[in-house]
Formats: C-alpha cells, sequence, structure tokens
C-alpha cells in the first residue's frame, strides 16, 4: 500500500476545548491522496473539513485535542514529528490557499516583500537580493499576471479579488511541491474569475504534477477539477468515490439529497435541501451522525456507527443501507 | 415560553464567566475587589477603631509603628492607619460608581447622536466640542475644575466627570458610525422606525461590550484621579478619610515613619490593580471565540 | 399598460463622488420596467451595480439624475422622505441574513416592528399574526423567543423574509437570498419565496450570480455590466438564444452539476483582460478590454440598448 500514497489519514479524531465540554468534531476521519491526484472535498459549513486540513497542516487551535488518528506522509506520522522536523517538511511539501484571498495577505506590505519573504524562508541557500526580486516576478508569471513589477509594488488593496487569490495560488506553490490545499478558493470571487481560477489551479497542478485537495460546498466546481471525491458530514467522511460516479450515482442519503435540491439548468423541480442542522458536537447521539436528518434512518443507525463499505470498486460509503454486517441484519 | 429567554441568559452568563474565568489573574482580581467592597460596607464593623476615622486626636500615640494594636501604625494624629484606610474606602469606591453613572450615560447618548448623524450639523457640534475636551490631559482638566469649585467629595466627582465623559462619546461614536451602515439598521430605517427607537433599541445594544471593558478599566483611573486631587487637597477635606489625602500627610514623614504615606499609597495601589486585572477578564468575556 | 408597470425606472443614474471631481458611476443610465406579478431576474458581477440599483430603488440612496416610479407615484427620493405607505409596499431582503438581522433582538421583538409600526394588527392580535407569519415560512413558534446568532442560516434567513412580508407588500427586493446560505438549505428558502409569491401575488426583483437558480425563478432576465445593462431578454431566450458577449461569457462559465447541463452552455469563452474602473470607463463600449468580438466601433462609441428582437434587447454593436 505504500508508495503511491501521499497522504494517508486514518482514524482522525479531534475535539475543542469550550464552554460547557468538548466539542467532538472530528470522529475517524479516513482519507488519502495519492501523488499526482486531485481530490476534492464537499461539505456543508461546519462540517470538519477545515479542521481536517488544519490538523494535516498542523495550524490547529489551541484548544484543539487530538484523540486519536495518524497522518501519514510516507511512513512518517507528521503528529507525532516534532516541531522542528515538521516545519522543515511543511514548508518544503506543504501549502494553503484559503478563502478570503484579502485576509490572506498582509494589508501593510507590498505584494514584493510578501512574495520575497516566503522565498527566502523557504529557501535552503541564501539568495541575494536581485535573486530574491527575479524570483518573485517568475513567481508572478507562472499565473498569468502581466506587468509583474507594477503587482509587486502594489498593496493588496490596489487589486482586484480575482489578482489578489491568484497571487494567494502564487505564494502557495511558489515553494510547495507536493500537495496544495485549496480551501473554498473561489467562494469570494464572481464567476467569471472563478473559472479563470479554477482552471490556473488546474493547469497548475497537472504541470507540477502536484496533488491537489479542492475543498468547496459547491458541487458545480468540483465537477470537472477533481479526479476523485469526498463528501464530508459532521466529521465523517460518508462517502467517496471517482468524480464522475458521485454525479451519476450517489448513494449515501445525504449526496442524494444535496444534488436533489440543486436547481438545473434544465429546469424542473428542486427539493427544499435537507432539513435539520448539523448535530451538537457536545453531545452527539450515538450511531450515525446523519440519523437525525436522514429520512431511510433505521433503528440500527441510531445504536451503531456506521462504517465505510466499498459498495461498488472504489466507491465507499458510510451507511447501513449499504453496511449488511450491522448486528441485526 | 419565557423559559427560552431565561435558559438563553443562563447559558450566556455562564458562557461569559467561563471566558471570564480562564485568566487566572482576572479571577484573583475579582476576588479581591470584592473583598476591598466588602470591607468598605462592613467598615464600622470590622474595623478596629472605627471612631478614629472621624475628628480623634491624641497626639502621644502619633506617628506609632505597626505594632499588635495598630495594624498598620497610627498616623500623626495618632488614628489608626487600619481603621481610617478602610473607610477611606469608601469615597474611593463611590466616587468611582458615581462618576462613571454620570459620564457613561451622558458620553453614551451623546456619542449616539453624533455617531448617528455623521457629517451633519449635530454630528460636528458635538464631536468638536468631544475633542476639545480630549485635547486636554484628564488631570490637568479635573485640577483645574477642582480648583474652581469648593473642595468637597461631590465637586471633585464633577470635576473627574468633565474629564472623563469625552472618552465615553468618542467611544461610542467609533461604534456607532460603523454599526449604522449594518444591514439590520438600515432595514429599520427603510421601514420607518423612529430614531429613537433605532438608536436605543437597534444600535446601543450593540455598543455595550467595549463600553463595559472600558467602565472596568476606568473605575481604576477615576479612583487614581480622585486620589490625586485630594493629594493637593481638592478633594475630600480632613477630616474624612480619603486616601490621597493620607498620602500627602505621609510623605511629610518619609522616609523615617514610611507606614503613614505607604499604606495608603499601596491600597490605592491594589484597588487599580485588582480594576485592571478584572479588566483583561471582561475584555476576553466579549471576544467572540471560533466556535 | 401603464397599470402593468409597477416599478418604472428611467435613465436612472447614480453616481458616487470620490473627490477631486472623480465619480464612480455606479449605475450609467438604467431603463427597465418590473410588471406586476413577474419575477425579473439581475444578474452582474461585482462593480456591476446590481445592488447599487436595488438600494437605490428601496431609498437607501437617491439617484443622481433619472426617475424611479412606483406604481406611477415618483418615488426618487430617500427612503426617509418616502411615504410610510411606499415604505410598507416596497421591502427588500439582504444577502446576509447574520447582518440583517439584530443579533441583540429576539425574532419576536423584529417581527413584530413591522407589524405594529404599519399598524397591521391591533397588540391583541399580535401574538396570533407572529405565530401566523412564522407558520408561512414554516418555522414553529418556539422561534419566537430565539436570538438570531442562535438559530442556523437558512432559519435566519426564513425569519427575514417573515420580516419582510409582514406589512403584506406588492414588491419585494431579493439581494442574493441564498448566496451566503449553505447548499443543503438553499432550496427551502427559494421554494418558500416562490410559493409566498404565488399565494401573496407579489412582484420580485431576483438578484443573484448563481445561473441555474435564475433560470427556475425568473421569468426575465437583465444583466448589468459596470452599471449599464446589457441584455434583457426572456429567461429561456436569455439561456437559449444569448445575444451579447458578456452574456455568452457568463454562461459558459457556469459551474454545473451534469452532462446534460454542460451541453446547453455556449463554449467556453476565455475571459482575458481586466474589467476598468468604474472611475475611468473606457471611451466606447465598457466591455472592450475583455470583450473577444471588439472592432473598431467598440472603441469610438457606445452602443445603445437596441430591441434586436422582439422582447430581447441588447448593447451591443453586432
Amino acid at each position: 500500500m505504500g508508495d503511491n500514497y501521499l497522504l494517508k489519514v486514518e482514524n482522525l479524531t479531534v475535539d475543542y476545548k469550550v464552554y460547557g465540554g468538548y466539542l467532538k468534531v472530528l470522529d475517524g476521519v479516513n482519507f488519502y491522496i495519492k501523488n499526482n491526484e486531485r481530490v476534492g472535498i464537499i461539505g456543508e459549513t461546519g462540517c470538519g473539513k477545515t479542521t481536517t486540513m488544519k490538523s494535516i497542516l498542523r495550524l490547529q487551535t489551541n484548544n484543539a485535542v487530538i484523540r486519536q488518528g495518524k497522518i501519514m506522509v510516507g511512513d512518517q506520522n507528521i503528529l507525532e514529528m516534532n516541531d522542528k522536523d515538521f516545519h522543515a517538511f511543511r514548508r518544503k511539501g506543504l501549502a494553503m490557499i484559503f478563502q478570503e484571498p484579502m485576509i490572506a495577505l498582509n494589508p501593510v506590505f507590498t505584494i514584493g516583500q510578501q512574495i520575497e519573504d516566503v522565498i527566502y524562508y523557504a529557501s535552503d541557500t541564501k539568495l541575494s537580493r536581485a535573486d530574491l526580486k527575479q524570483k518573485a516576478r517568475d513567481v508572478i508569471a507562472s499565473v498569468s499576471l502581466p506587468d509583474a513589477d507594477r503587482i509587486l509594488s502594489n498593496y493588496p488593496f490596489q487589486l482586484s479579488g480575482g489578482m489578489r487569490q491568484r497571487i494567494c495560488i502564487a505564494l502557495a506553490i511558489s515553494m510547495a511541491q507536493k500537495l496544495l490545499i485549496a480551501d473554498e478558493p473561489t467562494t469570494a470571487l464572481d464567476v467569471t474569475i472563478q473559472a479563470q481560477i479554477l482552471e490556473l489551479i488546474d493547469q497548475i497542478s497537472k504541470q507540477r504534477k502536484m496533488s491537489l485537495i479542492l475543498i468547496s460546498h459547491s458541487l458545480g466546481l468540483t465537477r470537472n477539477t477533481t479526479d476523485r471525491m469526498y463528501v464530508m458530514y459532521a466529521g465523517v467522511m460518508i462517502e467517496s468515490c471517482p468524480t464522475k460516479q458521485l454525479y451519476e450515482n450517489p448513494l449515501h442519503p445525504y449526496t442524494v439529497g444535496l444534488l436533489k435540491s440543486i436547481p438545473r439548468l434544465t429546469g424542473g423541480e428542486f427539493s427544499n435541501g435537507i432539513p435539520g442542522r448539523l448535530p451538537d458536537y457536545m453531545n452527539p447521539l450515538p450511531g450515525c451522525r446523519f440519523q437525525d436528518r436522514c429520512s431511510r434512518s433505521m433503528d440500527i443507525c441510531r445504536r451503531q456507527k456506521p462504517v465505510e463499505i466499498e459498495v461498488e470498486p472504489e466507491h465507499y460509503v458510510a451507511c447501513f443501507l449499504f453496511d449488511h454486517n450491522g448486528d441485526n441484519q | 415560553m419565557k423559559s427560552n429567554k431565561f435558559t438563553f441568559w443562563k447559558e450566556n452568563i455562564g458562557r461569559s464567566w467561563y471566558k471570564f474565568s480562564r485568566n487566572k489573574l482576572s479571577v484573583i482580581g475579582l476576588a479581591l475587589f470584592i473583598l476591598l467592597i466588602l470591607a468598605a460596607i462592613l467598615a464600622p464593623f470590622i474595623t478596629p477603631f472605627p471612631k478614629h476615622a472621624g475628628n480623634y486626636v491624641d497626639l502621644i500615640l502619633g506617628s506609632q509603628a505597626p505594632d499588635g494594636t495598630h495594624l498598620l501604625g497610627t498616623d500623626i494624629y495618632g488614628r489608626d492607619m487600619f481603621s481610617r484606610i478602610i473607610f477611606a474606602l469608601r469615597p474611593a469606591l463611590l466616587m468611582g460608581i458615581m462618576v462613571l453613572a454620570l459620564v457613561v450615560p451622558i458620553g453614551t447618548i451623546l456619542g449616539l447622536i453624533a455617531g448617528y448623524h455623521k457629517g451633519k450639523f449635530s454630528d460636528h457640534i458635538i464631536m468638536r466640542f468631544t475633542d476639545i475636551f480630549l485635547g486636554l490631559p484628564p488631570l490637568i482638566l479635573a485640577l483645574a475644575v477642582s480648583s474652581i469649585l469648593k473642595p468637597t467629595l461631590t465637586n471633585s466627582m464633577i470635576a473627574v466627570s468633565v474629564a472623563f465623559w469625552p472618552w465615553y462619546s468618542r467611544l461610542v461614536y467609533n461604534m456607532v458610525i460603523s454599526i449604522k451602515n449594518e444591514h439590520y439598521v438600515i432595514s429599520s430605517e427603510l421601514l420607518g422606525e423612529s430614531k429613537i427607537h433605532i438608536l436605543f433599541k437597534e444600535i446601543l445594544p450593540n455598543c455595550l461590550s467595549p463600553i463595559f471593558t472600558k467602565m472596568t478599566l476606568d473605575f481604576g483611573w477615576v479612583i487614581i484621579m480622585t486620589a490625586s486631587l485630594s493629594f493637593v487637597g481638592l478633594g475630600e477635606q480632613p477630616p474624612d478619610p480619603s486616601l490621597g489625602t493620607m498620602v500627602a500627610e505621609g510623605a511629610r514623614l518619609l522616609p523615617d515613619k514610611w507606614w503613614v504615606a505607604i499604606y495608603p499609597a499601596f491600597t490605592i495601589v491594589l484597588m487599580v490593580l485588582s480594576l485592571n486585572l478584572i479588566g483583561d477578564g471582561v475584555r476576553d468575556m466579549f471576544t467572540a471565540t471560533e466556535e | 399598460m401603464k397599470d402593468l408597470d409597477l416599478i418604472k425606472i428611467e435613465n436612472v443614474k447614480k453616481y458616487f463622488s470620490i473627490g477631486k471631481n472623480l465619480f464612480v458611476k455606479a449605475l450609467d443610465g438604467i431603463d427597465l420596467e418590473i410588471k406586476r406579478g413577474e419575477t425579473v431576474g439581475l444578474v452582474g458581477e461585482s462593480g456591476s451595480g446590481k445592488s447599487t440599483l436595488a438600494y437605490t430603488l428601496m431609498g437607501m440612496y437617491e439617484p443622481t439624475e433619472g426617475k424611479i416610479s412606483f406604481k406611477n407615484e415618483d418615488i426618487g427620493s430617500k427612503a426617509q422622505k418616502r411615504d410610510l405607505s411606499i415604505k410598507r409596499e416596497m421591502q427588500i431582503v439582504f444577502q446576509d441574513p447574520s447582518g440583517s438581522l439584530n443579533p441583540r433582538r429576539t425574532v419576536l421583538n423584529i417581527l413584530s416592528r413591522p407589524l405594529l409600526l404599519h399598524k397591521i394588527v391591533k397588540k391583541n392580535e399580535l401574538k396570533k399574526k407572529l405565530i401566523e407569519l412564522l407558520d408561512s415560512v414554516e418555522l414553529p413558534q418556539e422561534y419566537l423567543y430565539k436570538f438570531t446568532p442562535s438559530i442556523g442560516g437558512g432559519e435566519k434567513q426564513l425569519v427575514a423574509i417573515a420580516r419582510a412580508i409582514a406589512t403584506n407588500p406588492e414588491f419585494l427586493i431579493l439581494d442574493e437570498p441564498t448566496s451566503s446560505l449553505d447548499v443543503s438549505v438553499q432550496g427551502k428558502i427559494i421554494n418558500t419565496l416562490m410559493k409566498l409569491k404565488n399565494k401573496l401575488n407579489l412582484t420580485y426583483l431576483f438578484i443573484t450570480h448563481d445561473m441555474s437558480l435564475m433560470r427556475n425563478v425568473a421569468d426575465r432576465i437583465a444583466i448589468m455590466y459596470l452599471g449599464k445593462i446589457m441584455e434583457l431578454a426572456t429567461t429561456r431566450e436569455f439561456f437559449e438564444n444569448p445575444l451579447h458577449p458578456y452574456t455568452k461569457m457568463l454562461l459558459s462559465s457556469i459551474p454545473v452539476i451534469s452532462a446534460e447541463e454542460e451541453n446547453l452552455l455556449p463554449k467556453e469563452i476565455k475571459s482575458s483582460g481586466e474589467i476598468p474602473s468604474p472611475v475611468n470607463l473606457p471611451e466606447g463600449c465598457r466591455f472592450i478590454t475583455r470583450c473577444p468580438y471588439a472592432v473598431d466601433i467598440c472603441k469610438n462609441s457606445e452602443p445603445e440598448l437596441l430591441e434586436k428582437e422582439p422582447g430581447h434587447f441588447s448593447r451591443c454593436h453586432q
């Protein structure tokens, strides 16, 4: 199973300590991504997708408690690496681009200063000022932005949202080699710019043979930019399969419900969506986390937690509708 | 049906306390401050020589060093320091409460009116007036006002209030100018609500957090200012005990008979310190955390 | 004919001064009629002016030039100056319910205000009406005593909708009502809005950037770019026969979830070039910096919004 996996998250369970107890946000997340693969994660706000990514990058807040689980890169569990080794690893290997490009860029520094900073700190060798400047220009060019010198001397507020996001992408990829995590990278952008940015991410990841984790709440965005998809709900990966299958043959009631509620260009009815809300993370009900919103929940769903079962080749679902190994079947 | 509101408030208070109490020092500060309030209230019952807080003179016992009977020594008139200090807590705390009770409503209302009418005449009038007062160093201002009036506790309260009100006006003004553009305020305007409703029911409830935080810290400042005024003789007059006056009286006896000045000074420090520690906690209490 | 037009917008301009004799031309000559009972969709990207138009209609801004009529009455002024009856009849639902509902007030307070202010009910009938209102957006009674931060995004928006229909309005502006909500709750909001429209005979101005959604709710669609309407047509015409290059560009960027929908979209038009600054608009057609079909005449003269086919208007020289 070894060398084709770039990253493997195994049974990750994370709680947040808050007033009143613990929020048991991640409940055994299983996730993997291979080299040169593009994976999408779909999930609603609060489902745990950002928490998972933050765990991978070890950017968690102070009150996060990792109860169990491993995050394997090669044969190393990055959760157990010491800080120094991990920083070196993260610097060279991983990068993340965030949803709001304005927050990700420091408003009081010029673009050039920020890019040069990244290059300087990520580089092993000492670079001269001229080298830094040239590398910064290369970075701007790599995301098809013209007029590099002007952009480098600008401050973030002087640029449009689309340009800022391109710069964030440029910053992210300038040093990262292996994995790019894009967390809702186009939510704050216009539709036409959105298309451009996604294409850029697509192009870059293919060119550099980088793996890509694309997180979104929009099913339309991930359809053409990913090879494989995960659907996340309340801290569990409830379904995963090759992208095409998710849209043509969704299995988990949540996924089915979601797809039914999206308005179509071809017209026709769309449902009210999925009634209810995410479970109370403080006191989650035993069993399946989707039980109270599921129109097809059964007795066993309230008692046991479903595990991921391979229903068709490469198509995994965590649901008792497909798992006949539960205690009463 | 009302139970929902009750449980909501109960949960809110619980959560606020949790946030406050994460800061151990704040809890210590709070405990200390509560202790001081209780001491002030119970002064006649807990002090060994309550009469010394008034017109009492026993020169034989003047300036005695701290010992078994007089825990903190005696002052130049032979009065028990400990008792006088406890009684002196009263005007200090009273000043804090009275000044804030006067300054916060006035400053807030002015800030609300000026902020809501940003750019218009009332904004200019109110805020320029505020700016003038803000430009003067608060202590100097308080001293100036004090010196015009007769030196009493009430008048020093007026003097300190004059120095403090513009800060609330400016604080609320800054909040209002951003809140008034929120869609919930605009919705009310579009509905046809009166200005009074909008200012007090829509905008004000959303300004409370920084106001409360500032009040906690300002309490300490008021105490210092009061002490400063009475230090130069412009506050509470003797023989009524006042920390500032006591420090002034004891200053002449330094460094030999240090207790006469140091203990009252230390009490001032203790009061302000406890309030500042509480202030940190109050600030955390109002910080929205990601959940 | 005149009776059918609920809203008539004539050559409305809204310029914002940014000093030094420079203006942001948020609205640069808008002509639009909204007929009673229809849903007019408004599409546009950031900087297009669609929100400015909505806000100007509501009276948050006063138009710099031009005329706005509601039921033939001139309402081109700020809301404060308008009649109370106009305020009652025109309502807006904003994009972000966390911002449009006061976090320090209960749902009961929020919904009572419009009812009491516009004397929709007497005080003793208030409670009954409130429950009715919550019912019509399918929210349970208990929500009356909740503070909005404790309820979910979709439900907050339902409260905002309840507030909007409380005054029995005739016209409702929906400014991206589902854009800040999760996909799992969007359907409910839209379906509720459509049900209410039929039940209460409302007229909608529906603003969204989600074209698939627009396809399903709008009768006619206007697409705006930098303060002007570029194309105006029935929904069907808009999708099946887009005339303006910008429309085609937008349609080709829509993220869809099935192959059959993909086949309905125009082939992708590469969007190159940047959006010009609204302070410094180009001479001639304002879309020129991004248009793949631009020719000389486009540089020199600004095209008019012309009826290219019956009921189908486009602002393009070609």
